[in-house]
């Protein structure tokens, strides 16, 4: 059997049909993984289905995981040597979720360390490579569960997103990646990178199979204080009003500029109603308050790792802190840089200088991204300004693969939901377009996009 | 002269009425368990586990604010406090803090102290209590600790004091009264082991503060103010300036410890935690908890006050549900008790409770009654305290009666001798008059020899 | 040099290896830079707190968890303790 291409809800479909069986489909997807793991290092865990029957929505169908996603029996490691043999006791609530339904898990997958990265080469597990290109990253940090579902090795994934961490992987790898409102998937599980900023996310090939795994993860629960019920009934058919950022727009390379454009003319052409403002007026600003406010939260929530409960297992020689500190070594220098910036943000005498101002500022993009939006349904713009660069390329160039984030880190910091579909093709890679809503309309963003694949179909495959 | 001592107090009481801790629905009833018992992935901070408040610990937090005087704040907040520690689970506490935008529960209260003196109480919030350490044999010889979380998450309500205290005295008094207050909203902390702990501030001569932490009680809050300002006295005397630091309390040998030094210099990187609402104090919880103190307590000074008793005592008693209880056993006992029952609650048995640090009073009365059937009798009002001080630390009590006058005695005096004229007759006189004291004496009792021997030296002058 | 390396390893508890600390020294500064952008931000007048909404509804009622499946996962136990290091 081969399933490449398909849709999850056809798959659904055609099991419920009787014209496939579920033990045939997850077999289709684990033996594609056997296959192609080696090289492309999706999964820093795999999973043999086993045959019970499931019942439920998802009808027993195995689903990768992103390894920062507590499974319960099931090691997780956040891509990172300190939690190489951390076997969580509990379920994410998102996981839970989804095995009510009927899901199982297939595998685990490899992202950057502790979800800091945008590249998928900071994993303890060696760097995914780019389903398209192998010689390329796929993106991150989500990068395990963009190329798994990009290269058939899963018919649709979980990952996380801080500050593009979903869209990213997706933009590269051509495929759907959709980052909810904040709150509107409980965090409860997901290991914490920066709390106020991320929320659990779904990648897939196709809109509607992302829509319909948000459907099944949403909703208030009550292990998360944070989060929320969103709307999740969809309204009749609607012309979209989109708003087009061009300073942003014009961040971008050439190549991703003019595919950009390509599409808007598309849409434009089938009836979307496009406006354009030149600028938002905090841009410059954008990376500088979320790195702030991702490093301080970071170094707290990352400051439990030492060793004592769960953790690498360290001599208990010398006094406890040294301890501490040895155990805490096994973090990748990604991560240390982060906790250490963290941990200066935070430190006496420059709260006020640094955090306060990050916050300030946060609240100021609020309100200038309520501001421009109103009366629109979504802004569009690119998801990533380049193309997946060389794996190897940034290491000696940290500013690019922060610099990277500029056009995914809005989203994050007002808490709205947004998407990356592809909308174009540059050689073997695929542009990623974005759409961002206003936080709570999550289902309206979903709605568009899967217009914009129905006029746009760039992955014309036939098997929709 | 007296140089000017200052002490300031920081009481971190556990809410021991609470069911489950502060921040996670694990039993908050942990003493006399086997460790580990009562934790969860929440309070051992366990990757991906979120925090959510206990909305009862509010409620109950707040019946100590009122019984205060305290303020509570509209809106307070959450914030992690970073410190590393074995017992700490996630290496921060969390707790509330009132710089950087952040405010606690309460502020600006006042406790009244016995001699008069207003303590004032600065602030008033909730935090989390660590775990605990401990060692297997001698703490220097061991190789390793042993922790235990079943106290972890544990609601504390802390209270700090100005320092408003001049004297060790004040102190102990301060936690006394403290312990009252408490136990008249049901915080009984009495009956908790280490459900109280105090950090103790103690500054001499203008001298700078010194931080002795972890004491426990009110008596060894007065030994640990009394040895601290030995020790600043001493140093002050010698000219050696007196450090800022902390000190650690040695309840052994009564004296205080500093710790390793200054190299490490606590820094906390307060931040606001992220997975925390604010706490939102609404009109209508104030009046609900309001109604949960004063609702039980108006129906008792009802009562009492419809026995017939005054208002100011009928306060008294109806404020403290020791006495009350007492005041209903001995109404039950003997109802025509009542009135002078109220009054020697009220006055002499709640002076003696505060004297000698009284943990609770006797649950059997019957001493008490028999002390009141004879109040009248007691020659005067020190003895009258010596018998309800026995009573209160449970001795066994008879009250022997006092003669106040030879009328009671003479016709009992009168009739011994005539009693026993044959025994006697032959007797010289120094024996006849043992023998006679000797019955004379079992029956009237040893206080009363002088009058004994008074008149019957009298009647046998008069006797053939 | 601004970052002091050494103190915030120190205050974070963390060892910068030799072969790391080229790499990671690039990271900071790259990150401060990000932060010294925030310099021509106007400070807010007065400290405030972003906070998150939501609501507290948590009832206070136990429930258990199965305390032996953490106990399973501690790196070190005796006696039911998770066994730590020596504190002074």
């Amino acid at each position: 059997m081969n399933l490449e291409g398909y849709s999850l809800l056809s798959i659904l479909k055609e099991i419920e049909r009787g014209s496939i069986n579920v033990e045939d489909v997850n077999d289709f997807y684990y033996k594609k993984s056997l296959q192609l793991n080696d090289k492309i290092n999706a999964y820093i865990t795999l999973l043999k289905p086993d045959d019970k029957k499931i019942n439920g929505n998802l009808k027993g169908i195995a689903l990768a995981i992103k390894d920062n996603i507590s499974t319960k029996g099931i090691k997780t490691t956040c891509a990172s040597k300190m939690l190489e043999s951390y076997v969580p006791p509990y379920d994410a609530t998102a996981v839970s979720k989804l095995k009510e339904q009927g899901g199982r898990i297939l595998g685990k997958t490899n992202m950057d360390e502790f979800a800091m990265g945008s590249s998928g080469e900071n994993s303890a597990f060696g760097p995914t490579r780019n389903p398209l290109n192998n010689d390329y990253v796929t993106g991150g940090s989500s990068s395990g569960s963009a190329a798994a579902v990009a290269a058939n090795m899963a018919p649709i994934s979980l990952g996380s997103d801080t500050g593009g961490s979903v869209r990213a992987p997706a933009s590269f790898t051509g495929i759907v990646g959709f980052k909810p409102s904040y709150g509107a998937v409980s965090r409860y599980g997901l290991i914490a990178y920066a709390n106020s900023l991320e929320v659990i996310g779904i990648l897939g090939k196709y809109t509607k199979d992302v829509k319909f795994l948000f459907k099944l993860i949403a909703g208030r629960d009550p292990l998360d204080s944070t989060s929320l019920n969103v709307e999740l009934n969809e309204k009749e058919q609607f012309k979209p009003k989109i708003l087009v950022i061009k300073s942003f727009v014009e961040l971008s390379k050439d190549e991703v500029k003019k595919e950009f454009y390509r599409s808007i003319s598309k849409i434009d052409e089938e009836g979307f109603d496009v406006k354009f403002i030149n600028s938002f007026s905090l841009t410059e600003y954008l990376l500088s308050a979320y790195y702030t406010i991702a490093c301080a939260e970071a170094s707290t929530n990352l400051s439990r790792y030492d060793g004592i409960r769960y953790g690498p297992k360290v001599e208990s020689t010398g006094n406890w802190r040294d301890y501490i500190t040895k155990a805490r070594s096994f973090f990748g220098p990604e991560v240390k840089a982060r906790i250490m910036m963290g941990t200066f943000i935070l430190s006496a005498g420059y709260y006020e200088t640094y955090y306060l101002r990050a916050l300030q500022l946060r609240k100021l993009i609020r309100q200038e991204f309520e501001k421009i939006i109103k009366g629109y349904d979504a802004l569009y713009i690119p998801t990533m300004p380049v193309l997946p660069w060389r794996i190897g390329e940034a290491i000696e160039d940290p500013k690019m693969a922060y610099a990277s984030d500029v056009l995914t880190v809005l989203p994050n910091l007002t808490g709205s939901p947004a998407l990356s579909l592809p909308v174009g093709r540059v050689r073997e890679f695929f542009v990623g377009g974005q759409l961002i809503g206003l936080r709570g309309d999550d289902i309206k963003v979903l709605k568009i996009a899967e217009m914009m694949e129905e006029i746009l179909k760039v992955k014309d495959d036939g098997r929709n | 002269m007296m140089e000017e001592i200052k002490v300031g107090l920081e009481v971190h009481v556990q809410l021991v009425t609470l069911k489950t801790k502060l921040f996670c629905s694990c039993s908050s009833d942990y003493r006399g368990k086997p460790p580990n018992v009562n934790i969860c992935p929440v309070c051992t901070g366990l990757p991906g586990s979120m925090p959510t408040l206990n909305k009862r610990a509010v409620e109950e937090a707040l019946k100590v604010v009122f019984m205060l005087n305290a303020q509570p704040y509209a809106t307070s907040y959450f914030f992690r406090k970073t410190y590393f520690y074995p017992d700490l689970p996630k290496n921060f506490q969390i707790t509330q803090y009132d710089k950087a935008g952040g405010y606690p529960l309460a502020h600006d209260g006042s406790l009244k102290l016995t001699n008069g003196k207003v303590v004032r109480i600065e602030r008033i919030h909730l935090e989390e209590d660590p775990g605990r350490i401990y060692y297997e044999g001698s703490r220097a010889t061991a190789k390793y600790s042993l922790i235990d979380y079943n106290r972890s998450g544990i609601a504390l309500i802390e209270i700090v004091t100005a320092p408003d205290m001049s004297s060790a005295e004040e102190a102990r008094d301060f936690v006394e009264r403290l312990t009252t207050i408490l136990s008249d909203v049901g915080i009984n902390v009495r009956d908790y082991e280490g459900a109280l702990r105090v950090d103790v501030n103690v500054s001499y001569a203008g001298g700078e503060r010194v931080e002795v932490k972890n004491v426990t009680g009110a008596a060894s809050v007065e030994k640990a103010v009394v040895y601290e300002v030995f020790r600043q006295k001493t140093m002050h005397e010698k000219g050696i300036k007196v450090v800022r630091e902390t000190r650690a309390w040695d309840e052994k040998r009564r004296i205080t410890i500093g710790s390793r030094g200054k190299e490490f210099e606590e820094e906390y990187r307060y931040m606001p935690e992220p997975d925390l609402p604010p706490v939102i104090i609404t009109e209508a919880l104030m009046q609900k908890v309001k109604d949960e103190i004063g609702g039980s307590q108006e129906e008792r000074y009802n009562e009492i006050v419809n026995d017939g008793i005054n208002e100011e005592l009928a306060k008294k008693i109806s404020s403290d549900k020791q006495l009350y209880s007492v005041y209903e056993k001995v109404k039950f006992y003997e109802p025509t008790l009542k009135q002078l029952a109220a009054n020697v609650l009220a006055n002499e048995i709640s002076y003696l409770m505060k004297r000698y640090s009284v943990k609770s009073l006797p649950d059997d009365v019957s001493g008490l009654v028999e002390i009141l059937q004879n109040y009248k009798s007691i020659p005067d009002h020190d003895t009258a305290v010596d018998y309800l001080k026995k009573w209160i630390e449970g001795e066994k009590v008879k009250v022997s009666l006092q003669v106040t006058s030879v009328n009671e005695i003479h016709d009992d005096v009168v009739k011994a001798v005539a009693e026993n004229y044959d025994k006697i007759k032959n007797l010289e006189y120094t024996k006849k008059f043992e023998f006679l004291m000797g019955i004379l004496i079992r029956k009237f009792g040893k206080e009363n020899k002088k009058v004994l021997v008074e008149e019957l030296t009298k009647v046998l002058s008069e006797t053939p | 040099m601004k970052y002091s390396i050494n103190k915030l390893s120190r205050l974070s508890m963390l060892k910068i290896r030799k072969d790391e600390e080229k790499m990671i020294s690039k990271k900071v500064l790259a990150i401060g830079e990000l932060l010294e952008k925030l310099d021509s931000i106007e400070p807010p007048k007065e400290a405030f707190v972003l906070a998150p909404e939501g609501t507290h509804e948590r009832n206070d009622i136990p429930s258990n968890f199965n305390s032996d499946e953490i106990i399973k996962i501690f790196n070190s136990v005796k006696d039911r303790y998770a066994k730590g290091p020596k504190t002074l």
